[in-house]
């Protein structure tokens, strides 16, 4: 389990403890134009920012890998699907966020 | 030798460099077989050596898998020793006998390349007029064998305004759909790489799928190169944690003639020694083998990644986008942190 403990502290401390960017106007101006070079629409825009769900399954996610690291190394391995990701991947978590 | 503390858990294996296709992003520049490739005996040989090591994932590629004639005798022996197996292919050759077999072996996945969602444009970047309705029927044939199926698309100038059309397409599908960059490597031409506002943009529409969408609906990532530790967009690869190049750490890469690098896609000039020449545990438990990940220390990072506070666990990103456009390692310029920080405070 590399380096485990510091990716917690990592998410726990710097990402979710209130360093995000603000979600202001100029924010969501600058995201139209991010979204406008290859054409995404309005309803893409609005959807691509983090939103609480994101936050919750985040927790969720850390707390289902320090959970499941402690038995078996495959999900501990972030981007082992770095060449070619499996639906069972999907599902995998999908039953495991379910079952929390 | 002190028994290695990093275990080669997924190996990502060129079983051949032949290919029946002509990709303008292809990073291994594949076509011709290698010169020199490993025989039926040696790749048998390699599989029981990985699963001494402790791998359990092996992913065959090419070239075109399906094009080495004994991929099939390769494949069965990976599962009687208990490892999993994914396929990434161009769908071309793979017909009715193919699936049969695939079924058999009953793989953890099987991807297929798709670049556009018109054929147009996913034949002009295949090289190959009418790939594009093989590969949509290869998908279905594939999906009616009740195989795991997914989807690789590699994101450059010439089809990333494709995306919306390209998710029509697999939505409803039960096909996993992972998004990736080309990199300068092989023989794709640097002036197709993304600028980094296309990369921002295509990294806005997988955060919005993945938020508009459920994964029974579309199950879709970003691959090892998007994605990091945005304070925008909502989560883009499978799980919120990037814990850094996994090369040499936690993945292998394996070419068709024995020669070993810590991950596939990195450049040649990162292939460490060859299996010809001793054996893969030796290579991989040699102390210098992936030192860039293994030694890695924090005034390693360069580039726009000195001094960030994620360095220490990020490492400076996908090490083959960084080598590839900066010429070094721990400088991945397609960060989002990055891009945020430039663009939106």
């Amino acid at each position: 389990m590399y380096n485990y403990q510091q990716i917690l502290y990592t998410y726990l401390l710097l990402n979710i403890r209130g360093n995000m960017i603000k979600y202001s106007a100029k924010t969501r101006q600058k995201l139209y134009e991010y979204g406008e070079i290859i054409g995404l629409d309005g309803n893409d825009i609005n959807k691509a920012r983090r939103m609480t769900k994101d936050l919750f399954y985040m927790f969720l996610i850390i707390g289902i890998f320090t959970f499941i690291g402690l038995f078996s190394s495959r999900l501990v391995t972030v981007g082992a699907w770095y060449a070619g990701a499996s639906i069972k991947d999907f599902f995998i978590l999908d039953k495991l966020a379910r079952f929390f | 030798m002190l028994k290695s503390r990093f275990t080669p858990i997924s190996a990502v294996w060129e079983i051949t460099l032949a290919c029946n296709m002509k990709c303008m992003h292809c990073g291994s520049a594949a076509g011709k077989a290698r010169p020199n490739e490993l025989s039926t005996i040696e790749a048998l040989n390699l599989c029981e050596d990985l699963k001494e090591l402790g791998t359990e994932l092996i992913t065959l590629i090419g070239g075109e898998p399906f094009l080495r004639r004994d991929w099939f005798i390769i494949s069965k022996k990976i599962k009687e020793l208990g490892m999993d197996l994914t396929f990434i292919s161009n769908g071309l050759s793979i017909y009715s006998k193919i699936i049969s077999q695939l079924k058999e072996l009953e793989p953890y996945a099987v991807a297929i390349s798709l670049d556009g969602a018109i054929p147009e444009t996913h034949d002009s970047i295949r090289g190959i007029k009418g790939s594009f309705k093989k590969c949509i029927s290869c998908l279905k044939s594939l999906k009616e064998a009740g195989l795991p199926t997914s989807v690789i698309t590699t994101l450059h100038k010439n089809n990333i305004k494709e995306l919306p059309k390209i998710r029509d397409l697999l939505l409803n599908k039960g096909i996993a759909w992972q998004i990736q960059m080309a990199g300068p490597t092989g023989r794709f031409p640097r002036d197709l790489v993304l600028s980094e506002g296309e990369f921002y943009s295509a990294s806005m529409f997988i955060s919005s799928s993945r938020n508009r969408f459920s994964v029974k609906e579309l199950p879709v990532m970003g691959a090892h190169n998007f994605g990091y530790h945005s304070q925008i967009l909502g989560n883009i690869m499978i799980t919120p944690i990037w814990k850094g190049c996994q090369a040499g750490i936690s993945t292998i890469g394996i070419q068709s003639n024995g020669g070993i690098k810590g991950c596939l896609s990195l450049p040649d000039k990162y292939v460490e020694d060859n299996i010809r020449n001793r054996s893969l545990k030796e290579i991989w438990e040699d102390s210098k083998f992936a030192s860039y990940n293994r030694k890695f220390k924090i005034s390693d990072l360069k580039g726009g990644c000195k001094g960030c506070k994620y360095g220490k666990s990020c490492k400076g990103g996908c090490e083959t986008v960084s080598t590839s456009m900066t010429n070094e390692m721990h400088c991945d310029p397609y960060c989002l942190y990055l891009i945020e920080n430039k663009s939106f405070k």
